[in-house]
C-alpha cells in the first residue's frame, strides 16, 4: 500500500514539475508549483497515517486507542504553510509582471525585456 | 549558568526579534529604524564572533530546543533525539562568522544607498534580517526538516530584498525564475526529507547517519540532496538564473545573497561528508562534482568574457570560484576511500576547497559591492558606457583592483593560499586536472582585468555622477571586507590553523559529528 502511495506521490510531484517545465503562463507555472508542493504534503500525511488511527489530539484519546503520527502531520502544515508563502510571492509578482507588461506569457515578457 | 550556552540559539532568534520588533521601532522615525537595523545586525556579528571564540576554545557546542537540559540530545530511555538540535562545531562556527560579517557589509551598503517610501525601507530591513536570521539558522541546525523550513523562508525573504523598489520589470521576471527555482529546490529538498522520514522515523542528521545504509532510497535521496544543494551553491544549472538574479541587486541583497551561497555550500559538505560520509565509497559523487565543476568554469568564464554588462561580472567570477571549489570537492571525495590519496592529496583538496570557498565568498562580495555602486553612481550598466572612474572613484577603484587580486589567486594576498592548495592537488589526482585548473585561473584573471580595465582606465566617458565618491557608509562597507581580506593575507597561517584545517578535521570525522550530538558514536 506505502510503495502505491509513494508511486502516486512521485507521479503528482513529476506532473507539477512537467507543468513547470513545459508551461509557458506565469499563472500555470505558479498552479503546476502548487501541485508539486501538494504532493509533498501528501507524501508527509500519508508518512503519519496508520490504519485505524485517531487524530493525535490529547481530548480525542482513550486507552488503547492507536493515533496518527503527529510529527509527520506537523511537517505536513509547516510545508503547506512555506509553500503558500511562496506561492502567494509568486502571485504578488506575477501581478507587478502584468503592470510592466500586460501579460503573463513568460516568453513573451522576456521578448519584451 | 553560562549565558554563553544558549549562543546557538541567539546566533537565530537575534537577528529574527530585529526582524519581528522593526515595524515597531520604525513608528520612531527613520533614524531609528535605521539605528536598530545597524544594532540588529552588529549585534548579531558579535554573537557570531563571540560562537566562534566559544568553538575554538572549547569544543563544539550542543543546544537542545526546549529540552529540561540544553545539552542532552537524547534522554534516557529513547534511541532517536526527540527534539530539533542545535550543533555548532569548527566548520558551523567558520561559516556563521563569515555569513554574518558578509550580512554586516550589507548592512552597512544599505544605509547610504536604498531609499524608498517608509513602508518600502520597513520591509526591506524586516525582509533583510529574516534572510540573515534563516540563513544563520540553516547552518546551526542538526535537523533536516528545520534546514529545509529556514531554506525556504531564506529563499523568500532574499527574493523579495531584490525586488525591493525596482521600476524594472527585468529585476521582477529574474526575481519570479529565481523564487520559482528555489521553490523546487525546496520541495526536493522536502520530498528527500520526507523520504529519510518514513524509513528511518527521524530527520536528525546525526541519528540518520549512524542509521543510514547505502539502499535505493538513500541513493534517490542523495541525488535529490545533491541537485538541489549544488544548485543553491550557485553551481550549474542555477548558473544563468543566479547571476541574472545578483546582478539585478542592490550593494545590500548582493551580500546576502552571496552569503547563502556559502550556507549553500556548507549544507552540500555537510550531507555528503556527516550526514552520508564513509558509506559513499567510491560512488559517482565525486565525479558528479567535477564535472559540475569543469562546466560552471566554463560557462563562467565564457559568459564572463561576452558580457559587456559589468554588475553580472561578480556573478560570473563567483561562478568560475564555485567550479574550482566543486574540483576540489570532487578530488577530496574520490580520494575518501584511500588512506594514502587522502593523505597525498584529498585532504589538501578539501583544504583548498573550504578556503576558497570562504575567501571567495568575501572577494566576491566586495566586487559586487565595487559595481552594484558604481551602477548606482553612473545609473549605467554597459562596459562601454563607462571608463576611467579611477580618477573620480579612486576608493573604490582601490578596493575593486584588490578583490580582483584576490580572486585572480595571485601572491601577497590570500587567494593563492587556496588556489595553490587546489593546484596542487589536483595535479596529483590527474594532471590533465591540474592543468585546466591552472588555465582556468589565467582566464579568470585575465577576466577581472579585462574589467578593472573597462571600468576605472582610460578616459573618463561618464558624463555626470551622482556622487563625487563613496559615502562613508559604503566606505565602511567595503573597507571592512577589504580589511579582513588583507588581514588574511597577513596572515595566511594562522587561517588555515585556526579556520581551515579544525573545519577540514571536523567534517571528516563522521563519528565525531554523532558523538557531539548523540554521544557514543557511529
Amino acid at each position: 500500500m506505502r510503495d502505491f502511495v509513494v508511486f502516486s506521490v512521485s507521479v503528482l510531484f513529476l506532473l507539477g514539475l512537467g507543468g513547470l517545465v513545459f508551461k509557458k503562463n506565469l499563472l500555470k507555472k505558479t498552479m503546476a508549483f502548487s501541485v508539486a508542493q501538494s504532493s509533498v504534503v501528501l507524501f508527509f500525511v500519508v508518512l503519519g497515517y496508520r490504519h485505524g488511527s485517531r487524530p493525535p489530539l490529547f481530548t480525542f484519546a482513550s486507552e488503547g486507542d492507536l493515533m496518527a503520527l503527529p510529527s509527520a502531520q506537523v511537517m505536513a502544515t509547516a510545508t503547506l504553510i512555506l509553500s503558500v508563502a511562496v506561492t502567494a510571492v509568486l502571485l504578488a509578482l506575477i501581478v507587478l509582471l502584468h503592470r510592466h507588461y500586460d501579460t503573463v506569457d513568460g516568453e513573451e515578457i522576456r521578448r519584451l525585456l | 549558568m553560562d549565558w554563553q550556552t544558549h549562543l546557538p540559539a541567539l546566533i537565530v532568534a537575534f537577528p529574527f526579534l530585529g526582524a519581528v520588533v522593526t515595524p515597531l521601532v520604525s513608528l520612531a522615525g527613520r533614524g531609528a529604524r535605521h539605528l536598530w537595523f545597524l544594532l540588529s545586525s552588529c549585534g548579531t556579528t558579535v554573537l557570531a564572533l563571540l560562537l566562534w571564540r566559544r568553538v575554538a576554545l572549547k569544543g563544539a557546542i550542543l543546544y537542545v530546543v526546549g529540552g529540561e537540559s540544553w545539552d542532552l540530545a537524547l534522554p534516557a530511555g529513547l534511541s532517536l533525539p526527540p527534539r530539533i538540535v542545535l550543533a555548532v562545531d569548527a566548520l558551523g562556527a567558520l561559516i556563521v562568522v563569515v555569513g554574518a560579517l558578509l550580512a554586516f557589509a550589507g548592512t552597512l551598503a544599505y544605509l547610504p544607498s536604498d531609499r524608498g517610501t517608509p513602508e518600502e525601507e520597513r520591509s526591506f530591513v524586516v525582509l533583510y534580517l529574516l534572510a540573515m536570521s534563516s540563513a544563520l539558522a540553516m547552518v546551526v541546525t542538526s535537523d533536516l526538516f528545520n534546514f529545509a523550513l529556514f531554506f525556504g523562508l531564506f529563499s523568500l525573504a532574499s527574493t523579495s530584498i531584490v525586488t525591493f523598489g525596482k521600476k524594472k520589470g527585468a529585476a521582477v521576471i529574474a526575481a519570479f525564475d529565481a523564487l520559482l527555482f528555489s521553490g523546487v529546490l525546496l520541495l526536493l529538498i522536502l520530498f528527500a526529507v520526507a523520504l529519510l522520514y518514513g524509513r528511518y522515523n527521524t530527520v536528525n542528521m546525526a541519528a540518520l547517519a549512524r542509521l543510514l545504509r547505502f539502499g535505493f532510497v538513500e541513493k534517490t535521496v542523495l541525488v535529490l540532496f545533491a541537485a538541489a544543494l549544488l544548485a543553491r551553491y550557485g553551481a550549474l544549472p542555477f548558473t544563468s538564473l543566479f547571476t541574472e538574479f545578483l546582478g539585478e541587486a542592490s550593494p545590500a541583497a548582493g551580500c546576502i545573497l552571496i552569503s547563502g551561497t556559502l550556507v549553500g555550500f556548507y549544507a552540500l559538505v555537510r550531507v555528503v561528508f556527516s550526514l552520508y560520509g564513509t558509506i559513499l565509497g567510491e560512488g559517482a559523487l565525486g565525479w558528479v562534482f567535477v564535472v559540475s565543476g569543469l562546466l560552471s568554469i566554463s560557462f563562467g568564464l565564457t559568459f564572463g568574457f561576452r558580457s559587456r554588462r559589468f554588475p553580472l561580472f561578480p556573478g560570473f567570477i563567483l561562478l568560475a570560484q564555485t567550479g574550482h571549489v566543486l574540483l576540489g570537492l570532487g578530488v577530496a571525495l574520490r580520494s575518501s576511500c584511500h588512506v594514502r590519496a587522502m593523505a597525498d592529496y584529498g585532504m589538501v583538496a578539501l583544504k583548498g576547497a573550504l578556503s576558497l570557498a570562504v575567501v571567495s565568498s568575501l572577494a566576491c562580495a566586495l566586487l559586487f559591492l565595487a559595481t552594484a555602486f558604481i551602477r548606482r553612481w553612473t545609473s549605467s550598466e554597459d562596459l562601454v558606457d563607462v571608463g576611467g572612474l579611477a580618477k573620480v572613484l579612486p576608493k573604490t577603484a582601490v578596493s575593486f583592483f584588490l578583490a580582483s587580486w584576490v580572486v585572480a589567486g595571485l601572491p601577497p594576498f590570500i587567494g593563492y593560499v587556496p588556489k595553490l592548495l587546489l593546484h596542487q592537488s589536483l595535479f596529483a589526482f590527474n594532471p590533465l586536472l591540474g592543468a585546466v585548473s591552472i588555465a582556468a585561473s589565467i582566464g579568470a584573471a585575465v577576466l577581472l582585468a579585462r574589467f578593472f580595465h573597462g571600468l576605472f582606465l582610460g578616459p573618463l566617458r561618464v558624463e555626470s555622477l551622482s556622487q563625487k565618491e563613496a559615502s562613508l557608509s559604503a566606505v565602511l562597507a567595503m573597507g571592512g571586507l577589504l580589511c579582513l581580506l588583507l588581514f588574511l593575507s597577513f596572515l595566511p597561517s594562522w587561517s588555515l590553523t585556526r579556520w581551515i584545517e579544525p573545519s577540514v578535521s571536523v567534517l571528516l570525522d563522521q563519528a565525531g559529528y554523532v558523538k557531539i550530538v548523540l554521544g557514543g558514536g557511529l
